[in-house]
């Protein structure tokens, strides 16, 4: 069990076929889970991960991580790390010079027939390229730019039901930031479908406070087998987290945990 | 076909579903049951796993397709009489090639959807005739809408006739259907057309009668009126009113089931819920659900709903009392009314009538002279 900093117990991700979704909102962001769930992987040895980053260069990663007490540049050399580049060149219009690196993902063009094939082929390499004997888990960063990249929700879909084909295959585990505010809803339906563990952080109903800054819900998603590890870690309220320099402090609700 | 129930209770369709059947029984007719299921978000699941562990029970052999569930989700229940076929790899236009990297050229691409499109009979090719063995079977299809987007939906609906006129040759069978809600096909398995008799189970969460208990202050029969509940139920259904991700239960849920045989469907609500971690899910009324006695209660006590449906006398519960004894009721027939004629008729009316200056009054007929 990786257990993420003051007792938020999450189930080990990185078994193969789990998949945890985390919705979160534009009041309340969720990119804060992903870098528990990265820290805690990556210090004990859990797991090898692949990150996908649609919005954020590796520096953001790196700077934040390093408070979390992870250096990625020492994980990334042992290839425990390996970070996939959606950022810097998938928006650029498809004509342009593309990266020799194999971890960028080229530009996307939505007019090809199947035009996530570049983006699912960059993410398998990056796969291939971590040790095949160890968990490996796969995490992604905010994937509702990809609904406004290719405006056909039939390949986005395709893109993932391919991406879940290969997580059954290769025997990863997966990691999903999604928001409900940007992304439409068959996409929310559909992953929430597809999850086994699914993560729901929501801004505090009564407003913005200095204590708290929002509150977590969890519970077992639709294909997660009833005496999995998901089963154990669902919880009947939702707990409340404040986020700090160094990361999140998970507050029980209704008591003065964290703050007294 | 299904044992009897005791007498005095009525058995939900989906414990009728559930419950074994003989294998040596005469069934009416030798068309197969066919069971729909429609949901969003996969919570069908449960229902069609127990409805597989009780063809299971009863000696049926067992073809299960997905289309996009993995298929080590159904590997609980995997044995001899059972043949899984997985589709939830092929995805159009990821097909991995031998080398593990796919051509990224566009003429590749292309070749590679056109063959995967004209191609998808000889990828399905072990749905044929010969994965059903004889004797009493059910075939479960799962993600029938993602196979009817990546080919069409007219091949879906082919392949499904194919199968369920393969399963009118055995002796007991079943076809078990599932779609998701808002599903193009449903309303072409839902003709009768395609299967005379059906039973269309469909789950929702129980959150939606919370929300028509808060907003419309209705409850389901017998706690009010059938015809309002109906109406407003199936719309707020369809829209999925009430449904959050956080109130989406893997555990239990609400089952409205539709039944049709021979010619009259029956609708009911019902419940299931997850009785053990073996068996799956069990069917359960509505009332036994999380949350929903306190539901019932709190709009019992606040008296805007009542327990009952048969016309409620608002008489009934009174502390005191309104009627009249008979003794009181011949008192007050004899009492003499002060303005009633007593005993004589009343004189008849007459209209008396004055013509004032303005009026033109002829006491002639006008229509003397007229010859008809």
């Amino acid at each position: 069990m990786a257990l993420i900093a003051n007792s938020l117990p999450v189930a080990s991700l990185a078994e193969p076929g789990h998949f945890l979704l985390v919705n979160d909102r534009i009041a309340a962001p969720g990119e804060f889970i992903l870098h528990h769930v990265l820290a805690a992987s990556l210090k004990d040895s859990t797991a090898e991960c692949v990150l996908v980053s649609f919005l954020e260069r590796l520096d953001h990663w790196k700077a934040i991580q390093s408070k979390l007490g992870v250096t990625l540049e020492t994980y990334a050399t042992r290839k425990s790390f390996v970070f996939v580049d959606a950022f810097s060149q998938i928006t650029m219009p498809p004509s342009s010079p593309r990266s020799q690196d194999p971890l960028v993902v080229p530009p996307i063009d939505p007019e090809a027939s199947v035009p996530l094939r570049p983006l699912f082929d960059t993410i398998v390499g990056a796969l291939r390229s971590v040790d095949p004997e160890l968990p490996k888990l796969l995490l992604f960063d905010e994937v509702s730019l990809l609904e406004w990249l290719v405006p056909s929700q039939a390949e986005v879909t395709r893109f993932w039901r391919a991406l879940f084909a290969l997580k059954q295959k290769m025997g990863f585990g997966l990691v999903v930031l999604q928001s409900l505010d940007a992304s439409h809803n068959h996409m929310i339906e559909f992953l929430l479908s597809s999850c086994t563990m699914h993560l729901e952080i929501s801004p505090l109903a009564s407003g913005r406070s200095s204590a708290v800054t929002g509150e977590i819900a969890m519970q077992r998603g639709p294909l997660s087998v009833s005496d999995g590890p998901s089963y154990k870690a669902v919880r009947k309220q939702a707990l409340q987290y404040r986020l700090t320099e160094s990361g999140a402090v998970w507050i029980e609700r209704g008591t003065g945990g964290g703050m007294l | 076909m299904a044992m009897p129930p005791p007498a005095g209770t009525t058995t939900s369709p989906l414990a009728t579903l559930l419950s074994p059947q003989p294998s040596n029984s005469r069934s009416s007719s030798s068309l197969p049951e066919v069971v729909l299921l429609q949901a969003r978000l996969n919570t069908h699941l449960p229902l069609v796993r127990s409805l597989l562990r009780a063809s299971l029970a009863s000696k049926h052999h067992v073809l299960l397709v997905t289309f996009d569930v993995p298929g080590a989700f159904f590997s609980p229940l995997v044995e001899e009489r059972v043949t899984l076929l997985d589709y939830s790899g092929l995805v159009l236009g990821y097909e991995l090639d031998g080398a593990g990297k796919g051509d990224v050229t566009e003429e590749a691409l292309a070749a590679a959807r056109a063959r995967a499109y004209l191609a998808s009979r000889p990828q399905y090719q072990s749905l044929t005739p010969r994965a059903v063995p004889k004797g009493p079977a059910t075939i479960a299809l799962i993600g029938l809408d993602t196979f009817s987007q990546d080919a069409t939906p007219v091949r879906a609906y082919t392949l499904v006739k194919a199968l369920l006129s393969l399963l009118s040759t055995h002796p007991t069978s079943r076809l078990v259907l599932a779609l998701s809600s808002g599903s193009p096909l449903a309303p072409l398995f839902i003709s009768p057309s395609f299967s005379p008799d059906l039973t269309h189970l469909l789950p929702y969460p129980p959150s939606i009668l919370q929300h028509l208990a808060t907003n419309f202050l209705t409850l389901p029969p017998p706690f009010g009126p059938g015809q309002k509940f109906w109406a407003l139920f199936t719309g707020a259904a369809e829209r999925g009113e009430g449904v959050t991700p956080r109130t989406v239960r893997v555990e239990e849920g609400l089952l409205e089931s539709r039944v049709r045989k021979r010619g009259r469907v029956h609708r009911e609500l019902g419940g299931w819920k997850e009785v053990d971690v073996g068996p799956g899910a069990g069917a359960c009324a509505w009332e036994e659900l999380g949350g929903m006695q306190e539901m019932v209660n709190g709009l019992l006590r606040t008296g805007q709903v009542q327990a009952s449906t048969a016309t409620s006398d608002p008489t009934a519960d009174l502390p005191f009392n309104l009627a009249l004894t008979p003794a009181q009721s011949a008192a007050r027939a004899s009492v003499p009314l002060p303005y009633a004629h007593a005993g004589k008729p009343p004189p008849q009316g007459e209209i008396i009538y004055e013509p004032d200056s303005g009026d033109d009054v002829d006491d002639d007929d006008p229509d003397e002279d007229l010859d008809i």
